[in-house]
């Protein structure tokens, strides 16, 4: 096997001393009140640029993109209903279909 | 030669062959900068035999098949199937099309804004009965060999726990988190103290796969710049770079988590619900105890996205008097892939299979 040249042995050493401590920090409670707040103010500056935008759009009497995805939620939620239902029927066709077959 | 003239050959050879492998980097860097070296993934020939919604039931093509009953591969919900079928030649599938297995897999797709709302219970109680009993009438076959990997483990247990009558001759899953507070990093995220769920939705209701990618690079937070080193350092040579483009690519192509699944398993891992038997599906208590087909479980010593710490109570909580515990040496996808996966885990799993099976007719 080839040795490792210079420049990858310091590396590994640098690695070797910094993971663990990144390794802490991330496993740490800080870590997750920072996270917790970061997502919490990418959500509100997200909910408050929409909300402007959506005002914007309703003025001119079109429907904003939450609007859209609002819709596309509700027929997904229903898409999800007639799916359920097709695969329990489907199950209870394949069972009566064996039941017949024995 | 004299020891002086030795080590200036030595000197001189070396120099050559950086040189050799600085003019190869150049030209492997320009290939994956603009994109013409992309390995081919996934290509064992299938057939789609099935597909509800975004799910789809794969049957891999296999005129040797020597055993029966067949086997059905469940998949994980965070990222994409073809790491079990990664190239020719590093492919967990071929390995048990190559052992005489009739293989299907199930791939749940990707979803969208029509999956936001889905529960575990969508997976472990309808698309999974549905393909199992679409196995069957396809093959004829009375029962089926059941394999989850990560969270498709989770799925797979869950349905054989919860379909008591299922029609199930053996279960093996791998890399399987049920110590859910073991998980590291995204147990505190989600846990008590961490944030809600809600917040880490997209507009279309689901948890993005960025977000994931994120949160699974967060636990090894140096291993990103190692990886850059490693591919600089061996850029030189093909099939490192065919290996690492497949690999890396795999690593972060996740796909979104449907916001109804990733609501329910924040609240798992609040309650740990698994390891302390309080799971809920369907308003049924769901315990892994009920569980009596012959089991395996396969789990890596070195897996830092499900630690040894959240894979090993498993053994215990599964209540089949036919069980089994492969602990391997291994990283989370070091399981399926590579050396240590040809030479210890597929063979283990393929005995295993084998010894649960009979001669196909």
């Amino acid at each position: 096997m080839t040795e490792k040249p210079q420049w990858r042995k310091s590396y590994d050493a640098l690695e070797r001393a910094l993971a663990p401590t990144a390794e802490a920090l991330v496993h740490s409670g800080e870590f997750t009140q920072v996270t917790a707040a970061l997502f919490g103010i990418r959500r509100a500056v997200s909910d408050g640029v929409n909300g402007v935008a959506a005002r914007v759009w309703h003025l001119v009497n079109l429907p904003a993109g939450t609007d859209v995805h609002r819709l596309r939620k509700q027929i997904g939620a229903l898409d999800r209903d007639v799916r359920r239902l097709t695969l329990q029927l489907e199950l209870q066709q394949a069972k009566t279909t064996d039941g017949i077959g024995q | 030669m004299t020891t002086t003239e030795s080590s200036s050959v030595n000197v001189l050879d070396r120099v050559l062959l950086e040189v050799e492998r600085n003019a190869l980097r150049a030209r492997n860097g320009i290939r994956m900068a603009a994109g013409l070296s992309r390995p081919k993934l996934g290509t064992t020939p299938k057939d789609v035999v099935w597909r509800r919604g975004r799910s789809e039931l794969w049957h891999y093509r296999n005129d040797s098949v020597r055993f029966s009953p067949p086997l059905l591969i469940v998949f994980s919900l965070f990222s994409r199937s073809y790491i079990l079928d990664l190239q020719p030649g590093n492919s967990f599938v071929e390995r048990l099309l190559a052992a005489g297995f009739d293989v299907y897999l199930l791939d749940w797709g990707v979803p969208d804004e029509r999956d936001a709302a889905n529960q575990l219970e969508d997976y472990v109680d309808d698309y999974l009965p549905a393909a199992v009993e679409r196995v069957r009438h396809l093959t004829g076959a009375e029962e089926i060999n059941l394999l989850g990997y990560c969270f498709g483990s989770v799925l797979s247990l869950l349905y054989a726990a919860h379909h008591l009558d299922a029609p199930l001759r053996s279960l093996t899953v791998m890399t399987t988190p049920v110590d859910l507070q073991q998980l590291g990093p995204l147990t505190s995220v989600i846990g008590k103290d961490g944030l809600d769920v809600e917040t880490m939705l997209d507009a279309d209701g689901n948890l993005p796969p960025q977000i994931i990618h994120q949160a699974f690079q967060v636990l090894k937070p140096t291993a990103q710049i190692t990886q850059y080193v490693d591919l600089w350092e061996r850029l030189w040579g093909d099939d490192y770079v065919t290996a690492h483009q497949a690999m890396a690519g795999w690593a972060s192509d996740h796909i979104p988590l449907p916001g109804g699944v990733a609501k329910q398993l924040a609240k798992m891992v609040q309650d740990n619900a698994i390891v302390n038997d309080t799971l809920l599906l369907g308003g049924d208590r769901v315990t892994l105890s009920a569980i009596t087909v012959p089991f395996l479980t396969v789990l890596a010593t070195r897996d830092h996205i499900v630690p040894e710490a959240s894979a090993a109570p498993l053994i215990d909580l599964v209540g089949s008097p036919d069980k089994h515990e492969l602990r391997l040496d291994a990283g989370h996808v070091g399981l399926l892939v590579g050396r240590g996966a040809a030479k210890t885990t597929i063979p283990t799993i393929i005995e295993f299979l084998i010894e649960r099976s009979e001669a196909s007719q």
